[in-house]
């Protein structure tokens, strides 16, 4: 399982680093990268709901 | 066509002052054309509005987004394309990032605060007038490195509301602040400082800096864009948590989730209805046949609306998840003051709350939309 912010739909909305503070953070100009991958079960459903709340639909969760 | 779109006129005042039966008839129909504004094409669906922003080859905003037209000069970084875009707004991007903006939270506090200890000097007082209205231009201009007056918050109503009603009025209220800048320029470019005027000013782009018409297009646009919109999204969560007392106790016992009302109040109000493209070449968007150089409005307020996307999307609900609304559009012009704008409304809320729990409406207090909206005006007679 791998967590990825695609930088090319990335536009700095910042919901991830908001609702996901211990994953996600954002650089200077805005844009967001993962701190860690999640590691607990929680974090994993963390995760999921993230996905699920980017409004350009950069955040990925590979399942594999 | 639709017959829905065929009349439609997003600056009508019945439209403002009722939109979402209008919304859901243009939302069935789907993108429709308009016998208004030389034949303005309406995008009303969240799967269109978001396509449209997504797809910055084919719909440009450089030829103006708002119809009619603020003035005759671009909105800048917004009315631009790439290349040219992408370095307007990578100038711009760490200034309006959420570490500055976390760095000018104390500052938003402390003026937050400074305007209520004022305001209740001398009652009776309206949150609405006198605070909401006043808190982003305080803000922006501390930003900007000018000396706040309330006469810039009159200038931005008057050239955004009233450049249809009082075209002359709105068209001078547009030139003072240019004129305000105009001014203000030779020592700030004698004495550059740490403000946004000094960064357009000394910034290079396309490797020189920019002539000073060009600056002053970029000074206008960063004083207009957040005043009245964050204005508004304030005085309707304010309006919100008095008419809905459960909601504003909720608010005061757990103010960790006034950011999801925030979310909530930008997805429920839409400060901002509508801004527009130019089709770039004939193109087929949405099965509609669109010609170059055609105009076209993404219906924002209306797509946060969306069935499609919201689940009871009429109902005010700080627990819906998702909520990728479009109130500051998607895509590569996501508003560049969206942080900012978040953090001003959420202190906003959480300093009124401290202050003043449990308010209410005035007695006899009216809601009404004035003018082009989306100001929402709550008086007592």
């Amino acid at each position: 399982m791998k967590l990825k912010v695609d930088k090319k739909l990335c536009q700095g909305h910042n919901r991830c680093v908001v609702l996901a503070g211990d994953l996600f953070d954002a650089d200077d100009d805005g844009y967001a990268f993962i701190v860690r991958q999640p590691e607990t079960e929680e974090e994993i459903q963390l995760a999921r709901r993230i996905v699920r709340a980017c409004p350009e639909r950069a955040v990925i969760l590979s399942e594999d | 066509m639709s017959e829905v779109h065929e009349d439609f006129d997003h600056n009508a005042s019945e439209f403002r002052a009722d939109p979402l039966p209008y919304y859901k008839q243009l939302r069935e129909a789907g993108t429709g054309q308009s016998k208004n504004y030389n034949g303005l094409w309406y995008v009303p669906t969240y799967a269109e509005v978001t396509a449209m922003a997504h797809n910055t080859d084919g719909f440009s905003p450089a030829q103006g987004t708002m119809f009619p037209p603020m003035n005759d000069r671009p909105m800048l970084p917004m009315e631009s394309d790439p290349p040219l875009h992408t370095e307007y707004r990578h100038m711009l991007m760490r200034e309006f990032a959420p570490k500055a903006v976390a760095e000018w939270a104390p500052t938003i506090r402390e003026t937050a605060r400074s305007l209520l200890e004022d305001m209740f000097k001398e009652p009776p007082f309206d949150l609405g007038l006198d605070y909401a209205k006043l808190l982003p231009t305080a803000v922006i201009c501390k930003m900007l490195g000018i000396t706040f007056d309330p006469v810039f918050q009159q200038w931005v109503e008057d050239s955004v509301y009233r450049r249809i009603s009082h075209p002359k009025e709105a068209r001078e209220a547009t030139d003072s602040v240019y004129s305000m800048f105009r001014e203000l320029l030779p020592d700030r470019r004698a004495n550059p400082g740490n403000d946004l005027v000094s960064l357009v000013l000394t910034s290079e782009i396309e490797g020189e800096v920019m002539d000073e018409e060009r600056v002053l297009d970029f000074c206008f646009f960063l004083l207009v864009a957040g005043l009245d919109n964050t204005n508004f999204t304030i005085r309707a969560l304010l309006h919100q948590m008095a008419i809905d007392q459960d909601l504003q106790k909720r608010l005061i016992e757990n103010p960790d989730d006034i950011p999801a009302a925030v979310e909530e109040s930008l997805r429920f109000f839409s400060p901002v209805i509508a801004l527009g493209r130019h089709a770039t070449q004939d193109v087929e968007f949405a099965g509609c046949p669109m010609r170059k150089g055609d105009a076209a409005v993404m219906l924002f307020g209306c797509a946060n609306r969306d069935p499609q996307e919201f689940e009871n999307p009429d109902e005010f609900d700080i627990d819906r998840f998702p909520n990728r609304h479009v109130a500051f559009g998607v895509g590569p012009h996501r508003c560049l003051g969206s942080n900012l704008a978040r953090v001003e409304i959420a202190i906003a809320i959480e300093e009124v709350l401290k202050i003043f729990p449990g308010f209410k409406l005035a007695e006899g207090a009216e809601t009404r939309y004035d003018d082009l909206g989306p100001l929402i005006v709550v008086a007592a007679e």
